[in-house]
């Protein structure tokens, strides 16, 4: 009984919403209901996963496990940002430097760490992927592309180098397009293979 | 004709395809695929990983859905499964994670599941729940980095849609002396960790992903409907140029 | 100075050495500001969360709307309610029903999505690159144009080749099993260049992106030591 009303749930919103694609007018009440809902749970959904983080946490800390003053950090910060956050707006300038004096440094600083992190892994290409043509062509066009981002080069318009120019920076949209290309391709298919029910990532 | 109605029909050609191969012909399994060697070593750093008692760490990603690439986080679930055979949850060195709560929520409800079904709830290894390091990008970097660092690692297999700082973490992960696998989601991504990843599935190959762990029927039948939706799509964009090019379109 | 700007200027002083002392390897002080950081984050979306969906979508509506709205409210409440209690061992399988709504709504959104967001206005806008009239436009570029339209078609084409999953039907030796049927490896070929092209720029992209943030918490690290220094 549960398995129907699973397939039936699945079946009837996947093909009202992909109806919607067709009928956009006619349908648009009930998908922006639908979509409401569906809001609703992947936020509640949320919340649950930060649930299952706090409780990772807590659970460090009844087991003494290693590194378990961390788990106090981490749950100390929690609280006290949620509590702000509710007592508060998130627009009250408390919060918002509260957040963004923290957010801020730390996410640039790991953005700095990769560049690091990048240059020295990026010496191990030849010796990862050997000589192919799309190891130098990578190699090559990563090259030209930090120059053609980092270094100002002036070139006249409406001139052949201008247009060179223009066609040596379109190129790699070609291959970027050929990539969405293909994700879509597979996109295509793991969304039918869902609503055929063949994947069911909500439990057998 | 126009170019929605083109989109109906390349749609309606994949499901009925899909449905015929799946369901309609028993034991479909003609249709071979090129077999990329880095699934048997990601298959045998597993097995390594298990024996020597190490970590293997499962990440699933950012997002359940996203408008660049919109099937990365379903079929991150869909390749879950592949990781959950009894050999691999028993011994409590798996760890699933992700960095967005609809898919954690999935995640555990396969956990779970694999558990009612396999074994008893009462067995499951409170290791092996599904983990959110942290609800952002950076967060999750930020919280996956020190448990990386904190034991040593067997394997590190990434799927779905994470960015470019899947590149700290590989780092993080070779540190430990752990072997990577990635199906890399983003381009961004594809980009950071071509450097690094020999064993790097870019672009469309990570929808080869799950057949090639567990090539049933059913996962042969979805390769042939790429395959062929790849095929008509060519020729509809070379013929589509020409008819343009001749002032038919 | 005011007092407010120094107190998160130290922080952010604090916040940024230690996050940036990863690079002479994983330390406690690493670890403090990093799990401080995925504290903090989680308690922001908790927050957001809650004031942006659940009051809007649940709350709001139960309270202040009228009968017929809250009539409408028993749908996603009873989802909520049972997502909620399937946290609990015992009734896990009652997450299955709200699951299987997300589920459904994200492969309907993902068909949708990946062939009207991006197969049809990808493929146009191949096809549209072949218009003469686009050709015609500025006779100075004719040519330029045609050459792009002309590479544009060959790439994309390599590259979805490139991506083919079968392999050769008569495979005659051990390479053959990787090997994809012939048209579509001549057609890869040039497609794994085109996919390198995009790689390494969109690598260059992303590095420049990370060196200058890595830039700028340097020249910050420079000036909240000057101001604290009274120079700046």
């Amino acid at each position: 009984m549960k398995k129907v009303l699973v397939m039936v749930v699945v079946l009837t919103i996947g093909l009202t919403v992909l109806a919607g694609y067709l009928f956009r007018a006619l349908l648009a009440p009930l998908l922006a209901l639908l979509f409401d809902w569906g809001i609703l749970l992947a936020g509640v959904a949320g919340l649950i996963g930060i649930g299952y983080l706090i409780h990772m946490n807590l659970s460090k800390l009844a087991r003494r496990e290693k590194g378990a003053f961390f788990s106090v950090v981490v749950i100390i910060a929690f609280v006290f940002t949620l509590v702000s956050g509710l007592v508060m707006t998130p627009q009250s300038p408390f919060f918002r430097d509260l957040i963004l004096n923290v957010q801020i440094p730390v996410e640039a600083s790991l953005l700095g760490i990769l560049a690091v992190t990048l240059v020295y892994t990026s010496l191990r290409l030849v010796r990862s992927r050997g000589w192919t043509p799309m190891s130098i062509a990578f190699l090559a066009s990563a090259i030209l592309s930090l120059i053609l981002n980092l270094v100002f080069i002036n070139i006249p318009t409406d001139t052949p180098l201008s247009y060179l120019m223009m066609f040596i920076r379109r190129l790699p949209l070609i291959g970027v397009r050929g990539i969405l290309l293909g994700m879509a391709l597979g996109g295509l298919v793991v969304g039918l293979r869902v609503l055929l029910m063949i994947d069911r990532p909500y439990g057998e | 004709m126009t170019w929605s109605f083109i989109g109906w029909v390349i749609i309606g050609l994949s499901a009925g395809l899909l449905f015929g191969l799946s369901f309609l012909i028993k034991d479909f399994d003609i249709y071979q695929i090129r077999w990329p060697a880095m699934i048997s070593r990601l298959i045998a750093s597993r097995a390594s990983a298990i024996e020597q008692g190490k970590k293997r760490q499962v990440v699933l990603g950012h997002q359940l859905w996203s408008h660049t690439y919109p099937g990365l986080g379903l079929h991150t679930l869909s390749v879950l499964p592949d990781f959950l055979d009894p050999e691999s949850v028993v011994d409590g060195g798996q760890s699933v994670s992700g960095g967005d709560g609809s898919l954690v929520v999935f995640a555990r409800q396969m956990i779970t599941g694999r558990y009612r079904d396999g074994f008893s709830l009462a067995l499951q290894d409170a290791s092996l729940e599904s983990k959110l390091y942290g609800p952002t990008p950076l967060s999750f970097t930020a919280g996956f980095l020190p448990e990386l660092g904190m034991d040593p690692q067997g394997s590190l297999a990434l799927f779905g849609d994470y960015g470019p700082e899947a590149a700290l973490w590989v780092e993080a992960a070779r540190t430990r002396h752990g072997r990577v696998f990635a199906a890399a989601g983003s381009i961004d991504s594809q980009a950071s960790l071509f450097m690094t990843v020999p064993d790097l599935l870019i672009g469309e190959e990570v929808y080869m992903l799950p057949g090639l762990l567990s090539p049933t029927s059913k996962n042969r039948a979805g390769w042939l409907t790429e395959d062929f939706v790849r095929i008509i799509l060519i020729l509809m964009i070379v013929f589509g140029a020409i008819l343009k090019m001749v002032g038919v379109l | 100075m005011i007092l407010n700007d120094v107190v998160w200027g130290v922080v952010g002083l604090l916040l940024t050495i230690m996050i940036l002392s990863y690079l002479i390897g994983d330390n406690v002080f690493f670890r403090l500001a990093a799990h401080l950081f995925v504290g903090l984050t989680a308690g922001y979306m908790a927050v957001l969360i809650i004031r942006q969906i659940l009051v809007p979508y649940l709350i709001q509506p139960l309270i202040n709307g009228g009968w017929v709205e809250r009539l409408w409210m028993i749908g996603p409440l009873a989802l909520v309610i049972l997502l909620l209690l399937s946290q609990l061992p015992r009734f896990t399988s009652l997450g299955r029903i709200p699951l299987a709504y997300l589920a459904g709504l994200t492969a309907a959104v993902v068909i949708g999505g990946a062939v009207f967001g991006t197969l049809i206005p990808q493929s146009r806008a191949i096809v549209e690159a072949f218009d003469p009239a686009v050709w015609q436009a500025d006779p100075g570029q004719k040519w330029f144009r045609v050459l792009d339209a002309v590479v544009m078609l060959i790439g994309t084409v390599g590259v979805l080749s490139y991506f083919h999953f079968g392999r050769k039907l008569i495979p005659r030796g051990g390479q053959d099993a990787i090997k994809k049927p012939y048209p579509f490896e001549v057609l890869a070929g040039i497609g794994q260049v085109f996919i390198g092209i995009a790689l390494g720029a969109v690598f260059a992209g992303v590095f420049s992106t990370a060196l200058l943030a890595l830039i700028d918490r340097i020249l910050f690290i420079n000036q909240i030591i000057l101001r604290l220094m009274g120079a700046g």
